[in-house]
């Protein structure tokens, strides 16, 4: 590469001859060369006693920083055989720095320093060689501050606030041009006004290597960033001794990548390819690949903050993956994920999946199947064990034909799952059915007192919409001999802050000695109806529901014993318990009743109650009938039931299980 | 024999605290199960979200939120932390007006309700921290 060429024509030469001493000035329109320009440029040689040079210049540009009316002045300038040599003079304008040449008439070389301030040193040596073709020009700075930088940054970039730069450029002209740059940057900091994209502190290392070839530079660079911290929202990385190789074309239309490596120190190797059309800045094709990389460090270094505030923000990963995508034309056209003993789990428990294994292959248009095999789960606290998830995508569509999810001893069947929409439309549903699972078993693992009995259903319809799951059809459980179904089931928000699950639930003939006796409630015999209407829990806790509990119809036996009674009367107060043991009652063990009933109509926190049928001072809970006969009222039309509840721990005596 | 033994009922305390007259006849201090748990878990928060408030990394939005105002005012390292930190409060927040409207019945008056209690932050907001004011800009109390 040439160094210079002078784009204007010499103007003027001018001699002037004074009496007191020789004057010599010479005037040139413009000198260019690569990463440099001057213009309107006058050297004036006074040669007197000590021969003076002054040199003036209404612009320079050099790599980008531009000055104007620059004036360098060299008040002892001496000449060594073929050498004239400057051994101190000063740039005046635009500021004082002191400069220092020797430069050959006979062969060229030039040998410049500039001081621009106390640390910093800029040294420029061109070697002129036999021809122009074979002219070297070696550029070493110092402790270059960033503010040099600035005028060929990018606008857009965060701005520079820090950083001092050293290095190296060399230019070639031999064979064809080349160019060859090492630099070292230190304490380099960046920020952009938000403050979300910024550095500090940051060291690293940058070679690169470029050899022109017509219109077309072959390159080859290493980046080793070997200190400070990058915040890249929602990215932040420090730097530890990650390096990024890269070997590629540029020319005017495009810029190449042909082979990219960048390796994550505690992540491992990217491996990346692109075209990016410097034209439209639109990236044409671009490859990325991560071959058996652990899913821990990606998920905590870039997927977790990514995201953050999802239901999948907070989770502990394990396991390897190999990860593969291809962009054209700025968006990812397919991908391709090896999953290896992946295990995923939510922090707060609301789901796991264990031992993921497979392929999936994935086509922004065409079809793609493959099989993943998971080994085990929970969701809610449910586990569920191993099964094969067969699937067919294409772009944002995913259907899967039929899945057996094992749960507990039983089974989620999950037919023609298929996801549709896009964005916030995005939708799935499926039909299914629950083939009996254990209600012991399902209990223990929800946290529930144990209850014996099935759970079934036959789901039409299950359906997920702008974070809302439907249930159509109706949940059956078989529990205390009786059955339970729930129907309209609607959870909003399952795996939010507030989930919220909203039902419409129908008992039917529960046998209350083995429910009284699962809640240790004190006994009681008999069956009941419930029927609880607009059921709402939020945060899984009640917040609104109409209910009403009564015996059921037919002809069974009515007991009630005193501790149950009692239960009753707790919720009440302990005064009202006390009053059964001031009586002669307390001699029976258990008492008949004809039938017993309670309504409560929950709203804003408070229980609107009522019983089986009104009386004066209240309303009726158990009905006396039999010998020796009970009947408990309630006076309460409203209580608050957060109380109510607490009372009721009270008596269920913690929870005391009863097989 | 037949003995009617009758069971009273003590009146118990409703938990309810009722605060007079709000904007739009909501009441903002509904108890529930939902807004029990948001505010406790908001409440937790605070700890960390003060001092980047009094610091002014964190402001007071019009809008009843809070945003990242300067985050060249939180060491490099914790930015991310800190917008973390913010979106889950975010996040409580839309929650817990949400919540509050529905408590009411009426879900219809969430963006009544968020512009009340965006009014009562900045209102009960310490002196030194930034909020924005009516034109959306930053100002310090």
């Amino acid at each position: 590469m040439r160094f210079s060429r002078v784009a204007g024509v010499v103007l003027a030469l001018l001699f002037a001859y004074t009496s007191a001493a020789q004057e010599l000035a010479l005037r040139f329109d413009a000198i260019a060369g690569p990463s440099f320009f001057a213009e309107k440029i006058t050297a004036t040689f006074r040669v007197a006693h000590e021969s003076e040079l002054d040199l003036r210049m209404a612009e320079v540009n050099v790599v980008g920083n531009r000055w104007r009316d620059v004036r360098i002045r060299c008040p002892a300038i001496t000449q060594d055989r073929d050498n004239l040599i400057c051994a101190q003079g000063m740039v005046e304008a635009p500021a004082a720095i002191p400069v220092s040449f020797r430069y050959s008439t006979l062969t060229g070389n030039l040998d410049l320093e500039l001081k621009p301030a106390a640390d910093e040193r800029w040294r420029l040596t061109i070697v002129a060689g036999t021809s122009p073709a074979a002219r070297e020009t070696t550029l070493v700075v110092e402790k270059m501050p960033h503010t040099r930088l600035a005028p060929w940054w990018p606008a857009t970039w965060p701005k520079l606030n820090a950083g001092l730069v050293s290095g190296k450029i060399l230019l070639t002209a031999r064979e064809s041009n080349h160019v060859k740059a090492d630099l070292n940057v230190t304490n380099l900091g960046f920020a952009d006004a938000s403050g979300l994209h910024a550095g500090e502190h940051v060291a690293a290392t940058l070679s690169i290597e470029g050899q022109r070839r017509g219109e077309q530079w072959q390159w080859q660079s290493r980046l080793e960033w070997k200190a400070g911290d990058v915040l890249w929202q929602p990215v932040f990385v420090s730097g530890a001794g990650h390096v990024l190789d890269a070997t590629g074309l540029l020319d005017n239309k495009q810029l190449v990548v042909m082979r990219g490596n960048l390796s994550l120190v505690g992540v491992g190797n990217l491996e990346f390819g692109a075209t990016l059309n410097r034209t439209t800045s639109v990236l044409e094709t671009a490859t990325l690949k991560m071959f058996d990389i652990g899913l821990s460090e990606i998920y905590e270094k870039f997927l977790k903050p990514v995201l953050q505030g999802t239901a999948l923000g907070d989770m502990r990963a394990d396991g390897r993956m190999d990860i593969a995508f291809e962009l054209r034309n700025g968006s990812v056209s397919s991908a391709d994920l090896a999953f290896r003993g992946v295990s995923v789990e939510d922090k707060s428990r609301r789901f796991a999946v264990f031992g993921l294994n497979g392929r999936l292959p994935w086509h922004h248009e065409q079809l793609t199947a493959a099989v993943l095999k998971v080994s085990g789960g929970e969701i809610l606290r449910v586990p569920f064990g191993a099964f094969d998830l067969p699937f067919e995508m294409r772009g944002v569509r995913l259907r899967v034909k039929n899945i057996e999810i094992p749960v507990l001893d039983g089974k989620l069947n999950v037919n023609d799952f298929a996801t549709s929409g896009e964005g916030p439309d995005w939708r799935w549903r499926f039909s299914g059915a629950i083939v009996p699972i254990a209600m012991d078993k399902l209990t223990v693992a929800l946290g529930l007192p144990v209850m014996h009995g099935t759970l079934s259903a036959t789901i039409p319809a299950v359906s997920y919409q702008q974070s809302t799951l439907s249930i159509d059809g109706g949940l059956v459980f078989k529990v205390f001999d009786g059955t339970i179904t729930a129907r309209n089931v609607v959870l909003e928000q399952p795996l939010g802050k507030v989930p919220r699950l909203i039902a419409d639930v129908d008992m039917r003939n529960l046998d209350l000695d083995l429910l009284t006796r699962t809640f240790a409630f004190g006994n009681i015999t008999g069956r009941v109806d419930a029927h609880i209407a607009n059921l709402e829990l939020v945060n899984w806790i009640a917040a609104r529901f109409d209910a009403r509990l009564a015996s059921s119809a037919g002809d069974f036996p009515r007991r009630i014993s005193q501790a149950a009674v009692q239960s009753i009367s707790s919720l009440g107060g302990a005064g009202a318990a006390a009053a059964i043991q001031r009586s002669f009652l307390r001699f029976f063990e258990t008492f008949g009743y004809s039938s017993l009933g309670l309504s409560c109509r929950l709203e804003s926190g408070v229980c609107h109650m009522g019983g089986i049928e009104n009386v004066p001072q209240g309303y009726v809970i158990v009905k006396g009938g039999g010998i020796p006969a009970i009947s408990v009222l309630g006076y309460n039309r409203s209580v608050g039931w957060n109380e109510l509840i607490e009372r009721l721990k009270r008596v269920t005596g913690g929870n005391v299980i009863v097989e | 024999m037949r003995t009617n033994h009758f069971v009273r009922f003590i009146g118990l305390v409703v938990l309810m605290h009722f605060a007079g007259s709000v904007a739009a006849q909501a009441n903002l201090e509904v108890n529930t199960p939902a807004v029990a748990a948001l505010q406790a878990g908001m409440q937790k928060r605070f700890a960390e979200l003060s001092p980047l408030l009094s610091n002014g990394a964190v402001g007071l939005t019009r809008d009843g939120f809070v945003a990242l105002r300067d985050a060249n005012a939180v060491p490099l390292a914790q930015r991310q932390q800190v917008n973390g930190l913010v979106t889950a409060e975010n996040q409580d927040r839309t929650a817990l007006y949400r919540e509050i409207a529905r408590a009411n019945n009426k879900p219809e008056w969430e963006n009544d309700i968020r512009a009340t209690f965006a009014q009562r932050w900045i209102d009960k907001a310490q002196g030194g921290w930034y909020f924005q004011n009516n034109a959306g800009a930053w100002t310090r109390k």
